[in-house]
């Protein structure tokens, strides 16, 4: 069979397919080390590190929302926990910073086991809620305790404050490429979880919770880990949006910054890591570098969200699936709810 | 603090309770017919209130109630297409996708309103101004009784409706079963789509008579949006009287707690409300045991 392509039903045969996927990743690792060499001005840097910040609480909260279909609406009140939490400890309190990492993180954790355990004490979705009502007390909190927190001004780290890791002064530079780290883990760990015994019970929970507890799954327990990872991913980018920006604002964490998080999660299709992060990556890139579409990107993003549930409600995550089939030998159709279906011999 | 300070803080708790029950029980209306939460519910009460306000009665020097009408039926209007488009085209889909359909649409609403309207608060002094009623040497804002007396008489009204007439009884039904009433010949799509307009309409009228007692700006509909929330969960998703209980008693709490507390911290009463409710009482005040609805 080696020489062709395309197997009998019209698909790419395994051996194009690993070599297809190879070079793509090839390509994609090249241009992840390079960036920073290319990129020369800071700003524009920075956006493509925010837009990675981005990928990775859209990655955890399509493990919530998209995997185990609960509705999380705190996406960014668990990224600004941990980012003030960062900030306070080694700002305020003179803290080390690894430690301070450490505990930032855990205080996500925690806060999204506690609000999913909390939530899911009955079935409903009441997490939409809980979410959305501790969002507000945080941002009231963050904006009114001005000692603490340094209300709307917000807390800055100074440049002498900025942590040197293993003797390397924590730039910008350098904190790209910490992130790119962060990201490629975060989203090989989520493929892990994804396909593991943990993440198979969190699709069986969002399908059918009833069959999911016949089966004998634990469904509070799923439901719990699944908030678990979701608020431990944003923390992690909270984490690194403070080593990126060295600013913290209350501004940064409202509501519609999670509605943001939602919008990428939805248009890279619900459950589909792959679309989380090109969703994530759209929605930050697009609105900096077409500034005609800048003062009405909300909108934009409120159709984008309708449109792609009404006509592809798999999302953009489908493009790579798409591709391949354009290589292909026969056509599949491409049903309008974005599935392909390729055609029986006849 | 003396006692008239003591009742004009009970009587604008007691207004605001209405107002939150409104909104609740709108919420609590589309999640039993449509089974959807509806995130859009704040934003379409600020649309309707700008619509009213700046637009028809400031702008086109409309009299305020013709003002008032015309946005609860553009209201209307916005609710039936939106279900008749969006939510019969997710008719099949798991409710996760018509949650997040009306967060997209609340993300449109917001920022249509900020584009056209821009950021900066507008004031609406009301329907009867700044009038004050004195009964027994203790004054009064006559608005507040205003908006005390027309949500008791909405409430009442809607009650009526759905004990003594046809339209109720479908409604009714459709609570029960969407597949069941289907069966029974009940054109459900077109009477959803009437239970999200009229959900909407009640949103639109405690719009009207919240914007004279805070002010009018585009994070209206985030604030009161809570609020709404806090009733529904505090009386027990699903249950209409506790959405009516639980509006008055956020309504309350809330004026209590800016007493105790100080006022910066008086959208974040009914948040807490929510988590404590959740905590000690998952179900509610009046709420079912089992609550789910798929």
């Amino acid at each position: 069979m080696i020489g062709r392509t395309t197997n009998r039903s019209g698909q790419l045969g395994p051996l194009v397919k690993a070599a297809f996927v190879l070079l793509t990743l090839g390509a994609l690792l090249v241009a992840l080390v390079g960036v920073p060499r290319w990129v020369k001005v800071d700003y524009y840097l920075r956006i493509i590190v925010y837009a990675m910040l981005n990928s990775i609480a859209a990655l955890g909260l399509n493990f919530a929302v998209g995997v185990a279909g609960q509705i999380n609406l705190g996406q960014s009140l668990f990224a600004g926990v941990s980012a003030y939490a960062l900030a306070i400890l080694t700002q305020r309190l003179g803290a080390p910073w690894i430690p301070s990492v450490a505990a930032a993180l855990v205080l996500a954790g925690v806060l999204g086991a506690g609000l999913g355990w909390m939530s899911n004490r009955l079935r409903g979705p009441y997490l939409a809620v809980t979410t959305l009502a501790t969002a507000l007390i945080f941002y009231m909190v963050v904006s009114h305790e001005v000692w603490l927190t340094g209300g709307p001004m917000g807390i800055r780290v100074p440049r002498a404050n900025v942590p040197r890791l293993f003797g390397i002064l924590v730039d910008l530079r350098v904190v790209y490429y910490l992130v790119v780290g962060a990201l490629l883990i975060l989203f090989v760990l989520g493929r892990v979880i994804y396909r593991s015994k943990v993440g198979r019970s969190f699709r069986a929970v969002r399908d059918d919770e009833m069959v999911a507890g016949l089966m004998g799954i634990n469904t509070l327990q799923a439901k719990v880990w699944a908030c678990t990872i979701c608020s431990v991913y944003a923390g992690v980018a909270g984490v690194l949006y403070v080593l990126t920006y060295r600013f913290l604002a209350p501004v940064e964490f409202t509501a519609l910054q999670s509605f943001r998080y939602l919008a990428m999660v939805t248009i890279g299709g619900l459950g589909n890591l792959v679309g989380s992060v090109l969703g994530a990556f759209a929605v930050t890139l697009i609105p900096e570098f077409l500034r005609v579409v800048q003062g009405y990107w909300d909108i934009i993003l409120g159709v984008s969200i309708l449109l792609v549930l009404l006509v592809f409600p798999k999302g953009l995550g489908f493009l790579p699936d798409y591709m391949a089939q354009l290589m292909a030998k026969r056509k599949a159709e491409v049903r309008w709810t974005g599935e392909f279906h390729v055609p029986k011999s006849p | 603090m003396d006692s008239s300070y003591a009742v004009q803080v009970l009587v604008a708790s007691l207004a605001f309770g209405g107002i939150y029950s409104l909104v609740g029980l709108g919420i609590v209306f589309i999640w039993r017919t449509v089974g959807v939460l509806n995130f859009a519910h704040g934003h379409l009460l600020t649309l309707g209130v700008y619509l009213a306000v700046v637009w028809l009665y400031q702008r086109w020097g409309w009299p305020i109630w013709a003002g008032t009408m015309g946005a609860l039926l553009v209201l209307a209007l916005i609710g039936i297409a939106f279900s008749r488009t969006v939510f019969e085209r997710l008719r099949n889909q798991p409710m996760l996708s018509k949650v997040v359909a009306t967060m997209g649409l609340g993300l449109i609403i917001v920022n249509t309103i900020l584009l056209v309207f821009g950021a900066s608060p507008r004031a609406f002094t009301g329907f009867l101004g700044r009038r004050m009623l004195w009964v027994g040497g203790i004054g009064v804002l006559a608005e507040h009784l205003l908006a005390l007396g027309v949500t008791v008489f909405v409430l009442l009204v809607m009650g009526l409706v759905f004990r003594y007439t046809m339209v109720g009884k479908v409604i009714r039904a459709l609570a029960y079963s969407r597949e069941v009433g289907g069966l029974m010949g009940i054109p459900v799509p077109r009477y959803l789509a009437g239970a999200f307009a009229g959900a909407v309409v009640l949103a639109g009228v405690a719009g009207m008579f919240i914007v004279p007692i805070t002010f009018l700006d585009f994070t209206l509909g985030d604030a009161v949006g809570y609020k709404g929330f806090a009733a529904v969960v505090v009386g027990g998703l699903g249950s209409i009287p506790g959405a009516i209980l639980g509006g008055y008693l956020v309504g309350l709490l809330e004026g209590i707690g800016v007493l105790v507390v100080g006022s910066h911290y008086r959208d974040a009463i009914a948040a807490a409300l929510i988590v404590v409710v959740l905590l000690l009482r998952p179900r509610g005040l009046l709420g079912e045991r089992e609550v789910e609805r798929l």
